[in-house]
């Protein structure tokens, strides 16, 4: 178990829950597609895996070996933010206690933007690129930790088709290799043939259901009332 | 020439104020960096007025204090040592109150202007009631750094190694807490407790750069070398050496302008800065347009 939430109150104040009754175990090599309407507590169940919101009650627990990788929505970040492509990626290696040898990082980077396509643009601004290619960047910077979970808040948003078929294609080889992937989109048809488990958020808590189930139309409209 | 041939005796004489601008020149664009990167450079307007108000209400203190009193009328300035827990104290204040309205929403762009108008009222009302204070704060205001003394440097520099410590040993986690603030939870980093000390300090270094060298200084070392930099930088490193860089030739070249034509050295550094900051403005668009 990397990760594991066990009814778990979440939210930002005590006795102001967003969502209750959180019950979620990723195992490695789960390939979790979580789905919610908009304003449904994505984002606040983004926080409470990242560490970033303590739980309320419940239990939050965490594997020691866990490395986690995370690649939020590109339109998040400020694009006037004078960072390169290759600032973007280094910041995956950032993790406390890790000075990274200098020749080692660029290897790693550069072998992460190559494994997203992204090596042509290696030196240019970040907030210069389109969002597709953005979003790849932030998955060269998640991936290249070598995480054992990866957490993705809506990848392949507004991204076109073909970056949407490279970040799936290795998200697949991650999971093909023991990497656990909680993919967190309002729009799950895309993860039908890839998803191994799908959860619901929706009225202040959180269910499973089988992937086809959420993929079908009874699935959607439960997604979107 | 007349500067080249009166070195010895400007050293001797501004030699102290000489080594406070390069403490400033050195530290406060890397502070004001910080702030633009996180998309906070609208606090480098109302947190120093905040710290001048707190300034003016220690001069107002002042005679509560005998022993105070006693080495103002010696000095011609009460202790650093009593006027920092004020100036400090005020911009760590501001800088509290700021990040509770922001985590509130609202209407922060007002409350921030309603903020700065409300310090700087108070920061009048204060000197105004206080008998010592209108020269001292005349002085600090038009940024008269040539008048500091060993004292006042020995506060200044204190508080900025200090500050500048924490920028060096916090980097990574200022620096990608700003740009993404989940990915450093993410990665384990300890955002919040970084956060608060970053606050702490913030306060302290822009109340000591006001109470010694003045708001105005302050404002302008904060912000213009950031926006120089990033006008011409494509990468963080890059960014962060040019903000160095620009806030250095500001300090340098302000001196000459200052002693050669008596202007005040705090707005003639800051014009230095705003010249430079549009120079390498023009020079990063016609790369971008030579390029593209």
């Amino acid at each position: 178990m990397l990760l594991s939430l066990c009814q778990a109150d979440l939210g930002y104040r005590q006795n102001h829950a967003v969502l209750t009754q959180v019950n979620l175990q990723v195992r490695a090599g789960d390939f979790v597609l979580l789905a919610g309407a908009n304003g449904s507590g994505k984002s606040t169940l983004i926080r409470s895996l990242l560490g970033g919101l303590a739980v309320l009650g419940g239990q939050r627990e965490v594997a020691k070996e866990m490395r986690l990788g995370y690649v939020p929505q590109s339109v998040d970040l400020d694009p006037s933010f004078p960072v390169s492509v290759n600032d973007v990626v280094m910041m995956g290696l950032w993790e406390p206690g890790n000075t990274p040898d200098r020749d080692q990082a660029k290897a790693a980077i550069a072998g992460q933007l190559e494994q997203v396509e992204m090596t042509a643009h290696a030196v240019r601004l970040f907030g210069s690129l389109s969002g597709g290619q953005k979003q790849r960047v932030l998955l060269a910077r998640a991936l290249v930790r070598n995480p054992t979970l990866l957490l993705l808040d809506e990848p392949v948003s507004g991204v076109d088709a073909r970056a949407t078929e490279i970040i799936l294609g290795i998200l697949e080889q991650a999971v093909a290799t023991g990497t656990a992937v909680v993919f967190v989109s309002h729009q799950p048809l895309a993860l039908r043939e890839r998803a191994t488990r799908a959860m619901l958020v929706r009225h202040g808590t959180m269910e499973e259901l089988p992937v086809q189930t959420l993929c079908s139309r009874e699935g959607l409209e439960l997604l979107w009332t | 020439m007349d500067l080249i041939e009166n070195f010895g005796l400007y050293r001797e004489l501004f030699g102290l104020s000489f080594l406070a601008s390069l403490v400033v020149g050195i530290v406060l664009p890397l502070v004001g960096a910080l702030m633009f990167l996180r998309k906070e450079a609208f606090l480098g307007i109302a947190v120093p007025q905040f710290a001048a108000a707190g300034l003016a209400l220690g001069l107002l203190f002042l005679p509560w204090f005998p022993a105070m009193s006693a080495y103002f009328l010696d000095h011609g300035h009460p202790p650093m040592g009593y006027l920092l827990p004020f100036a400090a104290g005020a911009a760590v204040l501001a800088l509290f109150l700021f990040s509770l309205m922001r985590r509130r929403g609202g209407h922060s762009g007002a409350l921030l202007a309603a903020s700065f108008a409300t310090a700087s009222a108070l920061g009048i009302l204060f000197l105004n009631a206080s008998p010592a204070g209108a020269n001292m704060a005349d002085t600090v205001m038009r940024g008269e750094v040539l008048l500091l003394d060993v004292h006042g440097l020995e506060v200044l520099a204190g508080v900025c190694l200090i500050g500048l410590l924490f920028l060096i040993f916090c980097r990574r986690t200022l620096l990608v807490t700003a740009f993404d603030r989940d990915q450093a939870v993410a990665l384990g980093r300890r955002v919040a407790i970084v956060e608060t000390y970053q606050f702490l300090l913030l306060g302290i270094m822009i109340g000591a750069g006001v109470m010694t060298v003045g708001p105005i200084l302050v404002f302008g070392l904060l912000f213009l070398p950031p926006l120089a930099s990033r006008a011409t930088a494509t990468t963080l490193a890059g960014f962060l050496r040019g903000v160095l860089w620009a806030g250095l030739v500001s300090v340098l070249l302000a001196w000459p302008l200052s002693l050669q034509l008596d202007w005040p050295y705090g707005p003639a550094a800051v014009c230095v800065a705003a010249v430079y900051a549009i120079l390498a403005s023009c020079w990063g668009r016609f790369r971008r347009v030579t390029i593209n």
